[in-house]
Protein backbone atom coordinates (compact mmCIF):
# COMPACT_ATOMS: atom_id res chain seq x y z
CA UNK A 1 0.00 0.00 0.00
CA UNK A 2 1.28 3.43 -1.11
CA UNK A 3 0.53 5.76 1.82
CA UNK A 4 2.04 8.76 -0.06
CA UNK A 5 -1.08 7.87 -2.54
CA UNK A 6 -3.12 11.60 -3.07
CA UNK A 7 -1.05 13.83 -0.74
CA UNK A 8 0.93 16.44 -2.60
CA UNK A 9 3.57 17.03 -0.20
CA UNK A 10 4.85 20.79 -0.18
CA UNK A 11 8.71 21.19 -1.42
CA UNK A 12 11.00 19.98 0.40
CA UNK A 13 9.11 19.43 3.14
CA UNK A 14 11.45 18.46 6.23
CA UNK A 15 10.25 17.09 9.49
CA UNK A 16 12.62 17.18 12.65
CA UNK A 17 11.38 14.33 15.00
CA UNK A 18 12.30 15.06 18.80
CA UNK A 19 12.12 12.02 20.85
CA UNK A 20 14.26 10.33 23.54
CA UNK A 21 13.70 6.59 22.74
CA UNK A 22 15.64 5.55 19.27
CA UNK A 23 13.55 2.60 18.61
CA UNK A 24 10.11 5.55 18.68
CA UNK A 25 12.56 7.97 16.88
CA UNK A 26 13.69 5.41 14.10
CA UNK A 27 9.87 4.23 13.38
CA UNK A 28 8.41 7.80 13.22
CA UNK A 29 11.32 8.62 10.55
CA UNK A 30 11.11 5.74 8.50
CA UNK A 31 6.88 5.86 8.18
CA UNK A 32 7.51 9.69 7.15
CA UNK A 33 10.51 8.69 4.59
CA UNK A 34 7.94 6.23 3.00
CA UNK A 35 6.04 9.52 2.02
CA UNK A 36 9.12 10.88 0.36
CA UNK A 37 9.75 13.63 3.36
CA UNK A 38 13.01 14.70 4.89
CA UNK A 39 12.98 13.57 8.14
CA UNK A 40 15.69 14.45 10.80
CA UNK A 41 15.68 13.58 14.48
CA UNK A 42 16.67 15.21 17.93
CA UNK A 43 17.27 12.84 21.52
CA UNK A 44 15.79 16.31 22.93
CA UNK A 45 15.22 20.01 23.50
CA UNK A 46 18.35 21.15 23.45
CA UNK A 47 19.87 19.21 20.14
CA UNK A 48 16.77 20.15 18.16
CA UNK A 49 16.89 24.04 19.18
CA UNK A 50 20.61 23.44 17.44
CA UNK A 51 19.60 21.46 14.68
CA UNK A 52 16.44 24.21 13.85
CA UNK A 53 19.23 26.88 14.00
CA UNK A 54 21.04 25.11 11.36
CA UNK A 55 18.33 24.66 8.33
CA UNK A 56 14.39 25.12 7.22
CA UNK A 57 12.44 22.75 9.10
CA UNK A 58 8.32 22.71 8.29
CA UNK A 59 7.16 21.35 11.04
CA UNK A 60 7.95 19.36 14.41
CA UNK A 61 6.80 16.29 16.36
CA UNK A 62 8.26 15.84 19.75
CA UNK A 63 7.37 13.79 22.75
CA UNK A 64 6.97 15.58 26.10
CA UNK A 65 9.64 13.92 28.81
CA UNK A 66 12.98 13.88 27.47
CA UNK A 67 15.99 14.00 29.41
CA UNK A 68 17.82 18.09 29.10
CA UNK A 69 15.19 19.52 27.93
CA UNK A 70 11.00 18.29 27.61
CA UNK A 71 8.58 19.26 24.87
CA UNK A 72 7.12 21.74 26.68
CA UNK A 73 10.44 24.13 27.23
CA UNK A 74 11.45 23.15 23.74
CA UNK A 75 7.91 24.47 22.58
CA UNK A 76 8.25 27.75 24.73
CA UNK A 77 11.60 28.04 23.45
CA UNK A 78 10.75 28.04 19.69
CA UNK A 79 7.83 29.85 20.27
CA UNK A 80 10.02 32.69 21.44
CA UNK A 81 12.16 32.50 18.35
CA UNK A 82 11.87 35.12 15.67
CA UNK A 83 9.99 34.68 12.20
CA UNK A 84 9.82 32.22 10.44
CA UNK A 85 11.52 29.90 12.99
CA UNK A 86 9.03 30.50 15.98
CA UNK A 87 5.86 30.20 13.37
CA UNK A 88 7.35 26.32 13.01
CA UNK A 89 3.98 24.18 13.33
CA UNK A 90 4.15 21.58 16.45
CA UNK A 91 2.75 18.37 16.91
CA UNK A 92 3.21 17.20 20.74
CA UNK A 93 2.83 13.46 21.01
CA UNK A 94 2.52 12.11 24.29
CA UNK A 95 1.20 9.28 26.60
CA UNK A 96 0.03 11.58 28.82
CA UNK A 97 -3.83 11.66 28.33
CA UNK A 98 -4.42 14.46 31.23
CA UNK A 99 -6.59 17.31 29.87
CA UNK A 100 -4.83 19.41 32.24
CA UNK A 101 -1.21 18.23 30.45
CA UNK A 102 -2.98 18.90 27.23
CA UNK A 103 -4.06 22.07 27.78
CA UNK A 104 -0.38 22.90 29.40
CA UNK A 105 0.81 22.03 25.86
CA UNK A 106 -1.13 24.45 23.80
CA UNK A 107 -0.66 26.96 26.11
CA UNK A 108 3.14 26.64 25.64
CA UNK A 109 2.26 27.30 21.78
CA UNK A 110 1.52 23.87 20.70
CA UNK A 111 -0.51 23.93 17.58
CA UNK A 112 -1.46 19.85 17.57
CA UNK A 113 -1.77 17.07 20.70
CA UNK A 114 -1.77 13.60 19.52
CA UNK A 115 -1.73 11.22 22.48
CA UNK A 116 0.21 8.01 22.48
CA UNK A 117 -0.16 5.20 21.71
CA UNK A 118 -1.12 6.66 17.77
CA UNK A 119 -1.83 5.52 14.84
CA UNK A 120 1.45 6.55 12.44
CA UNK A 121 -0.94 7.12 9.49
CA UNK A 122 -3.20 9.35 11.12
CA UNK A 123 0.04 11.09 12.52
CA UNK A 124 1.10 11.18 8.98
CA UNK A 125 -2.65 12.72 7.96
CA UNK A 126 -2.28 15.68 10.91
CA UNK A 127 1.16 16.68 9.27
CA UNK A 128 0.19 17.26 5.96
CA UNK A 129 -3.15 18.81 6.88
CA UNK A 130 -0.83 21.02 9.13
CA UNK A 131 1.40 21.74 6.55
CA UNK A 132 -1.00 22.61 3.91
CA UNK A 133 -2.83 25.13 6.29
CA UNK A 134 0.72 26.68 7.47
CA UNK A 135 1.44 26.46 3.30
CA UNK A 136 1.86 30.25 2.24
CA UNK A 137 -0.93 30.99 -0.17
CA UNK A 138 0.35 31.30 -4.09
CA UNK B 1 80.96 -20.94 53.28
CA UNK B 2 78.18 -22.66 55.54
CA UNK B 3 74.10 -22.53 54.15
CA UNK B 4 72.23 -22.38 57.56
CA UNK B 5 69.05 -24.99 57.81
CA UNK B 6 65.58 -24.46 58.96
CA UNK B 7 64.67 -26.70 62.15
CA UNK B 8 62.28 -29.64 60.95
CA UNK B 9 58.74 -27.79 61.97
CA UNK B 10 59.99 -24.99 60.23
CA UNK B 11 60.28 -26.42 57.10
CA UNK B 12 56.90 -27.73 57.16
CA UNK B 13 55.41 -24.83 58.07
CA UNK B 14 56.72 -23.47 55.33
CA UNK B 15 55.55 -26.14 52.86
CA UNK B 16 52.30 -25.58 53.95
CA UNK B 17 52.37 -21.80 52.87
CA UNK B 18 53.63 -22.55 49.98
CA UNK B 19 50.45 -25.03 49.15
CA UNK B 20 48.14 -22.28 50.47
CA UNK B 21 49.14 -19.82 48.53
CA UNK B 22 49.19 -21.81 45.39
CA UNK B 23 45.58 -23.22 46.44
CA UNK B 24 44.53 -19.58 46.70
CA UNK B 25 46.31 -18.43 43.46
CA UNK B 26 44.78 -21.19 41.65
CA UNK B 27 41.16 -20.11 42.81
CA UNK B 28 41.71 -16.28 41.99
CA UNK B 29 42.82 -17.28 38.14
CA UNK B 30 40.24 -19.70 38.17
CA UNK B 31 37.39 -17.25 39.08
CA UNK B 32 39.54 -14.43 36.97
CA UNK B 33 38.53 -17.22 34.33
CA UNK B 34 34.93 -17.79 35.08
CA UNK B 35 34.10 -14.32 35.07
CA UNK B 36 35.41 -13.44 32.06
CA UNK B 37 33.31 -16.56 30.30
CA UNK B 38 30.74 -14.89 31.74
CA UNK B 39 31.06 -11.32 30.65
CA UNK B 40 32.10 -13.27 27.06
CA UNK B 41 28.77 -15.01 26.98
CA UNK B 42 27.00 -12.00 28.07
CA UNK B 43 28.57 -10.01 26.00
CA UNK B 44 28.05 -12.03 22.72
CA UNK B 45 23.87 -12.08 23.70
CA UNK B 46 24.06 -8.15 23.87
CA UNK B 47 26.00 -8.48 20.25
CA UNK B 48 23.47 -10.53 19.17
CA UNK B 49 20.43 -9.03 20.47
CA UNK B 50 21.14 -5.67 19.08
CA UNK B 51 22.13 -6.76 15.67
CA UNK B 52 18.75 -8.82 15.52
CA UNK B 53 16.95 -5.84 16.85
CA UNK B 54 18.76 -3.77 14.07
CA UNK B 55 17.65 -5.57 11.40
CA UNK B 56 14.29 -5.75 13.19
CA UNK B 57 14.01 -2.03 13.58
CA UNK B 58 14.67 -1.76 9.60
CA UNK B 59 11.86 -4.79 8.59
CA UNK B 60 9.19 -3.47 11.23
CA UNK B 61 8.07 -0.24 8.75
CA UNK B 62 7.80 -2.95 5.81
CA UNK B 63 5.90 -5.02 8.06
CA UNK B 64 3.00 -2.25 9.06
CA UNK B 65 2.87 -0.07 6.52
CA UNK B 66 4.37 -1.89 3.24
CA UNK B 67 2.01 -4.79 4.44
CA UNK B 68 4.80 -7.30 3.89
CA UNK B 69 3.96 -10.91 5.24
CA UNK B 70 5.67 -11.56 9.06
CA UNK B 71 8.38 -13.61 6.63
CA UNK B 72 9.16 -11.61 3.83
CA UNK B 73 9.55 -8.77 6.32
CA UNK B 74 11.70 -10.36 8.95
CA UNK B 75 13.02 -13.25 7.10
CA UNK B 76 12.95 -16.31 9.34
CA UNK B 77 13.35 -15.89 13.10
CA UNK B 78 15.29 -18.67 14.91
CA UNK B 79 13.90 -20.26 18.31
CA UNK B 80 16.55 -18.88 20.31
CA UNK B 81 15.85 -15.46 19.41
CA UNK B 82 12.07 -15.86 19.84
CA UNK B 83 13.02 -13.99 23.50
CA UNK B 84 14.72 -11.36 21.67
CA UNK B 85 11.55 -10.02 19.73
CA UNK B 86 9.22 -10.05 21.99
CA UNK B 87 11.34 -7.76 23.74
CA UNK B 88 11.92 -6.51 20.49
CA UNK B 89 7.84 -5.56 20.20
CA UNK B 90 7.33 -4.81 24.10
CA UNK B 91 9.47 -1.31 22.84
CA UNK B 92 6.19 -0.28 20.83
CA UNK B 93 3.69 -1.34 23.33
CA UNK B 94 2.87 2.15 24.31
CA UNK B 95 3.65 3.76 21.44
CA UNK B 96 1.48 2.39 18.47
CA UNK B 97 -2.43 2.41 18.87
CA UNK B 98 -4.32 1.58 16.01
CA UNK B 99 -4.41 -0.54 12.96
CA UNK B 100 -0.48 0.17 13.63
CA UNK B 101 -1.35 -2.19 17.34
CA UNK B 102 -3.81 -4.65 15.03
CA UNK B 103 -0.76 -5.34 13.23
CA UNK B 104 1.45 -5.96 15.98
CA UNK B 105 -0.90 -8.46 17.72
CA UNK B 106 -0.99 -10.44 14.66
CA UNK B 107 2.43 -10.66 14.31
CA UNK B 108 2.88 -11.53 18.05
CA UNK B 109 0.45 -14.52 17.95
CA UNK B 110 1.80 -15.62 14.73
CA UNK B 111 5.01 -16.28 15.60
CA UNK B 112 3.55 -18.08 18.62
CA UNK B 113 5.04 -15.85 21.69
CA UNK B 114 1.28 -16.19 23.46
CA UNK B 115 2.17 -19.87 24.09
CA UNK B 116 4.43 -19.03 27.10
CA UNK B 117 2.41 -16.71 28.68
CA UNK B 118 0.31 -18.81 31.04
CA UNK B 119 4.07 -20.21 32.59
CA UNK B 120 5.97 -16.62 32.92
CA UNK B 121 2.23 -15.32 34.74
CA UNK B 122 3.07 -18.01 37.69
CA UNK B 123 7.08 -17.31 37.23
CA UNK B 124 8.95 -17.06 40.58
CA UNK B 125 10.28 -13.79 39.45
CA UNK B 126 8.43 -11.03 40.04
CA UNK B 127 9.79 -8.85 36.98
CA UNK B 128 8.71 -11.43 34.44
CA UNK B 129 5.26 -12.20 35.89
CA UNK B 130 4.11 -8.27 36.00
CA UNK B 131 5.57 -7.92 32.33
CA UNK B 132 3.58 -11.21 31.00
CA UNK B 133 0.76 -9.71 32.82
CA UNK B 134 1.22 -6.08 30.96
CA UNK B 135 1.74 -8.46 27.64
CA UNK B 136 -1.76 -10.24 27.95
CA UNK B 137 -3.39 -6.55 27.33
CA UNK B 138 -0.94 -5.55 25.14
CA UNK B 139 -2.07 -8.37 22.53
CA UNK B 140 -4.90 -9.05 23.60
CA UNK B 141 -4.76 -12.09 25.52
CA UNK B 142 -8.83 -12.55 26.73
CA UNK B 143 -8.55 -16.27 27.71
CA UNK B 144 -5.28 -15.40 30.39
CA UNK B 145 -8.14 -13.21 32.52
CA UNK B 146 -8.59 -15.52 35.15
CA UNK B 147 -4.84 -16.84 35.68
CA UNK B 148 -4.18 -12.57 35.30
CA UNK B 149 -6.97 -11.98 38.56
CA UNK B 150 -4.96 -14.00 40.60
CA UNK B 151 -1.62 -11.75 40.58
CA UNK B 152 -3.94 -9.05 42.30
CA UNK B 153 -2.94 -11.37 45.46
CA UNK B 154 0.51 -10.91 44.25
CA UNK B 155 3.05 -9.71 47.26
CA UNK B 156 4.80 -7.71 44.80
CA UNK B 157 2.57 -4.45 44.55
CA UNK B 158 4.20 -3.95 40.69
CA UNK B 159 2.88 -7.15 39.87
CA UNK B 160 -0.74 -6.47 41.33
CA UNK B 161 -0.65 -3.20 39.52
CA UNK B 162 -0.05 -4.49 36.33
CA UNK B 163 -2.51 -7.30 36.82
CA UNK B 164 -5.08 -4.71 37.45
CA UNK B 165 -4.10 -2.14 34.88
CA UNK B 166 -4.27 -5.33 32.99
CA UNK B 167 -8.10 -5.90 33.72
CA UNK B 168 -9.26 -2.50 33.85
CA UNK B 169 -7.90 -1.71 30.04
CA UNK B 170 -9.44 -4.92 28.56
CA UNK B 171 -12.74 -3.65 30.69
CA UNK B 172 -13.47 -7.25 32.00
CA UNK B 173 -16.55 -6.27 33.60
CA UNK B 174 -15.97 -10.39 35.47
CA UNK B 175 -12.68 -8.96 37.23
CA UNK B 176 -14.04 -5.57 38.26
CA UNK B 177 -15.03 -6.43 41.62
CA UNK B 178 -11.61 -7.60 42.33
CA UNK B 179 -9.90 -5.31 40.77
CA UNK B 180 -11.87 -2.69 42.98
CA UNK B 181 -11.35 -4.54 45.95
CA UNK B 182 -7.73 -4.18 45.57
CA UNK B 183 -8.00 -0.44 44.84
CA UNK B 184 -9.84 0.04 48.10
CA UNK B 185 -6.60 -1.61 50.05
CA UNK B 186 -4.28 0.92 48.25
CA UNK B 187 -2.52 3.97 50.16
CA UNK B 188 -3.96 7.03 50.10
CA UNK B 189 -0.87 8.77 48.57
CA UNK B 190 -1.19 6.52 45.44
CA UNK B 191 -5.04 7.78 44.85
CA UNK B 192 -4.17 9.50 41.47
CA UNK B 193 -2.78 6.70 39.49
CA UNK B 194 -5.45 4.21 40.66
CA UNK B 195 -8.01 6.47 39.92
CA UNK B 196 -6.85 6.81 36.39
CA UNK B 197 -6.71 2.88 35.95
CA UNK B 198 -9.73 2.48 37.39
CA UNK B 199 -11.06 5.31 34.48
CA UNK B 200 -10.03 2.60 31.87
CA UNK B 201 -13.89 0.22 32.95
CA UNK B 202 -16.10 3.20 31.91
CA UNK B 203 -19.07 4.22 33.59
CA UNK B 204 -20.06 0.35 33.69
CA UNK B 205 -18.05 0.71 37.36
CA UNK B 206 -20.74 3.37 38.29
CA UNK B 207 -23.41 1.41 38.02
CA UNK B 208 -21.91 -1.89 39.40
CA UNK B 209 -21.24 0.20 42.82
CA UNK B 210 -24.04 1.94 42.29
CA UNK B 211 -25.76 -1.39 42.03
CA UNK B 212 -24.29 -3.66 44.83
CA UNK B 213 -22.98 -1.11 47.97
CA UNK B 214 -25.71 0.05 50.34
CA UNK B 215 -25.72 3.71 50.57
CA UNK B 216 -24.60 3.08 54.67
CA UNK B 217 -21.48 1.18 53.47
CA UNK B 218 -18.08 2.71 53.61
CA UNK B 219 -17.18 5.98 53.09
CA UNK B 220 -13.82 5.17 50.73
CA UNK B 221 -15.91 3.25 48.14
CA UNK B 222 -18.63 6.45 47.87
CA UNK B 223 -15.40 8.49 47.76
CA UNK B 224 -13.79 6.42 44.44
CA UNK B 225 -17.54 6.56 43.55
CA UNK B 226 -17.44 10.49 43.73
CA UNK B 227 -13.85 11.35 42.22
CA UNK B 228 -14.63 8.69 39.39
CA UNK B 229 -17.63 10.20 38.02
CA UNK B 230 -15.97 13.67 38.05
CA UNK B 231 -13.12 11.85 36.08
CA UNK B 232 -15.32 9.81 33.47
CA UNK B 233 -17.86 13.40 33.50
CA UNK B 234 -20.70 10.77 33.66
CA UNK B 235 -23.76 12.88 33.84
CA UNK B 236 -25.87 9.49 34.97
CA UNK B 237 -24.19 9.89 38.38
CA UNK B 238 -25.55 12.77 38.98
CA UNK B 239 -28.59 11.84 41.19
CA UNK B 240 -26.07 9.24 43.67
CA UNK B 241 -23.62 12.49 44.32
CA UNK B 242 -26.70 14.60 44.91
CA UNK B 243 -27.40 11.99 47.43
CA UNK B 244 -24.04 11.76 48.71
CA UNK B 245 -24.15 15.60 49.72
CA UNK B 246 -26.30 14.80 52.35
CA UNK B 247 -24.50 11.42 53.38
CA UNK B 248 -22.55 12.48 56.81
CA UNK B 249 -18.41 12.51 56.45
CA UNK B 250 -16.59 15.24 55.14
CA UNK B 251 -14.82 13.54 52.51
CA UNK B 252 -17.34 11.83 50.72
CA UNK B 253 -19.26 15.13 50.42
CA UNK B 254 -16.20 17.59 49.35
CA UNK B 255 -15.49 14.44 46.37
CA UNK B 256 -19.31 14.68 45.52
CA UNK B 257 -18.93 18.71 45.45
CA UNK B 258 -15.76 18.07 43.17
CA UNK B 259 -17.56 15.97 40.74
CA UNK B 260 -20.92 17.79 40.60
CA UNK B 261 -18.27 21.10 39.88
CA UNK B 262 -16.95 18.57 37.26
CA UNK B 263 -20.02 17.53 35.21
CA UNK B 264 -21.03 21.18 34.50
CA UNK B 265 -24.51 21.03 35.07
CA UNK B 266 -26.04 24.13 36.10
CA UNK B 267 -29.19 22.54 37.77
CA UNK B 268 -27.24 21.16 40.59
CA UNK B 269 -26.41 24.55 41.82
CA UNK B 270 -29.25 24.73 44.86
CA UNK B 271 -27.51 21.32 45.99
CA UNK B 272 -24.31 22.97 45.90
CA UNK B 273 -24.53 26.75 47.34
CA UNK B 274 -25.32 25.71 51.11
CA UNK B 275 -21.74 24.32 51.40
CA UNK B 276 -20.29 28.12 51.10
CA UNK B 277 -21.55 28.18 55.18
CA UNK B 278 -20.30 24.59 56.10
CA UNK B 279 -18.23 24.25 59.22
CA UNK B 280 -15.26 22.31 57.38
CA UNK B 281 -13.21 24.53 55.16
CA UNK B 282 -12.74 21.50 52.64
CA UNK B 283 -16.60 21.74 51.82
CA UNK B 284 -16.36 25.78 51.30
CA UNK B 285 -13.59 25.21 49.17
CA UNK B 286 -14.93 22.90 47.26
CA UNK B 287 -18.23 24.42 47.09
CA UNK B 288 -15.97 27.55 45.50
CA UNK B 289 -14.43 25.60 42.73
CA UNK B 290 -17.67 23.58 41.62
CA UNK B 291 -19.19 27.43 41.26
CA UNK B 292 -16.35 28.36 39.54
CA UNK B 293 -16.25 25.39 37.34
CA UNK B 294 -19.59 25.77 36.33
CA UNK B 295 -19.33 29.68 35.20
CA UNK B 296 -22.10 30.28 38.23
CA UNK B 297 -22.64 33.94 37.48
CA UNK B 298 -25.61 33.34 40.61
CA UNK B 299 -22.48 32.63 43.14
CA UNK B 300 -20.95 35.85 43.18
CA UNK B 301 -22.46 36.89 46.43
CA UNK B 302 -21.20 33.58 47.77
CA UNK B 303 -17.78 34.05 46.83
CA UNK B 304 -17.04 37.51 47.56
CA UNK B 305 -18.67 36.40 50.81
CA UNK B 306 -15.42 33.83 51.23
CA UNK B 307 -12.91 36.04 49.97
CA UNK B 308 -13.01 36.87 53.81
CA UNK B 309 -12.94 33.74 54.92
CA UNK B 310 -10.31 32.85 58.02
CA UNK B 311 -8.46 29.88 56.02
CA UNK B 312 -6.15 30.97 53.22
CA UNK B 313 -6.79 27.64 50.70
CA UNK B 314 -10.62 28.46 50.95
CA UNK B 315 -10.28 32.51 49.87
CA UNK B 316 -7.42 31.58 47.59
CA UNK B 317 -10.28 28.99 45.67
CA UNK B 318 -13.04 31.76 46.03
CA UNK B 319 -10.69 34.18 43.92
CA UNK B 320 -9.87 31.60 40.80
CA UNK B 321 -13.58 31.03 40.99
CA UNK B 322 -14.32 34.64 40.57
CA UNK B 323 -11.47 34.96 37.84
CA UNK B 324 -13.01 31.87 36.38
CA UNK B 325 -16.52 33.51 35.37
CA UNK B 326 -14.65 35.66 33.11
CA UNK B 327 -15.18 39.89 32.93
CA UNK B 328 -18.06 40.11 35.85
CA UNK B 329 -15.63 37.81 38.35
CA UNK B 330 -13.09 39.90 37.26
CA UNK B 331 -14.40 43.54 38.01
CA UNK B 332 -15.94 41.75 41.47
CA UNK B 333 -12.27 41.53 42.34
CA UNK B 334 -11.22 45.01 40.98
CA UNK B 335 -13.89 46.31 42.95
CA UNK B 336 -12.78 44.75 46.40
CA UNK B 337 -9.29 45.52 45.33
CA UNK B 338 -9.84 48.91 45.02
CA UNK B 339 -12.27 49.20 47.99
CA UNK B 340 -10.10 50.76 51.09
CA UNK B 341 -13.16 49.45 53.27
CA UNK B 342 -13.07 46.27 52.29
CA UNK B 343 -12.21 43.09 54.62
CA UNK B 344 -8.20 43.18 54.90
CA UNK B 345 -8.28 39.45 54.01
CA UNK B 346 -10.68 39.87 50.71
CA UNK B 347 -8.61 42.92 49.49
CA UNK B 348 -5.46 40.98 49.88
CA UNK B 349 -6.83 38.23 47.79
CA UNK B 350 -8.55 39.92 45.29
CA UNK B 351 -5.17 41.86 44.47
CA UNK B 352 -3.39 38.79 44.64
CA UNK B 353 -5.66 37.46 41.86
CA UNK B 354 -5.34 40.05 39.52
CA UNK B 355 -2.02 40.41 39.85
CA UNK B 356 -1.80 36.76 38.94
CA UNK B 357 -3.87 37.13 35.85
CA UNK B 358 -5.63 34.12 35.52
CA UNK B 359 -5.69 31.48 38.01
Amino acid sequence: MNHAVGRLWPEKTSILVVEDSAATAHLFSARLKMEGIDVLTARNGIEALEILRQGPISLIVTDLMMPGMDGYRLVREIRQLAPPLGMIPVIVVSSNQRESEQLKCFEAGADEYMTKPISLPLLVERIYRLLRRSAPTP
Amino acid sequence: MRIPTLPIEHSALLKMLLWATLAVGALVVALILTSALIQAWSDRINRRRIACFKAWEEALPEYLYQMKPLEEAFGTISARDLAFFRAFLLRYRSTLGGEDRRRLRALYHGLGLDAGLPLRLRHSKAVVRAQAALEVETYDCRDLLGPVAGLLEDGKPFVAFSAARTLARLQSSAHMPGVFAWALRQEDYQQDRILELLEDFGPELLRWIESTTPAENDAAIWRFYALLAAGLRDDMALPTLIRLLGRPGIEVQAAALRALGALGDLSVWEHIRPFFAAEAPPLRLHAARAAGNLGQLLAMDELVAILEDPVYEVRREAGIALTSLGNPGLEVLRWVAADLNADRFARDMAMERLEWGRP
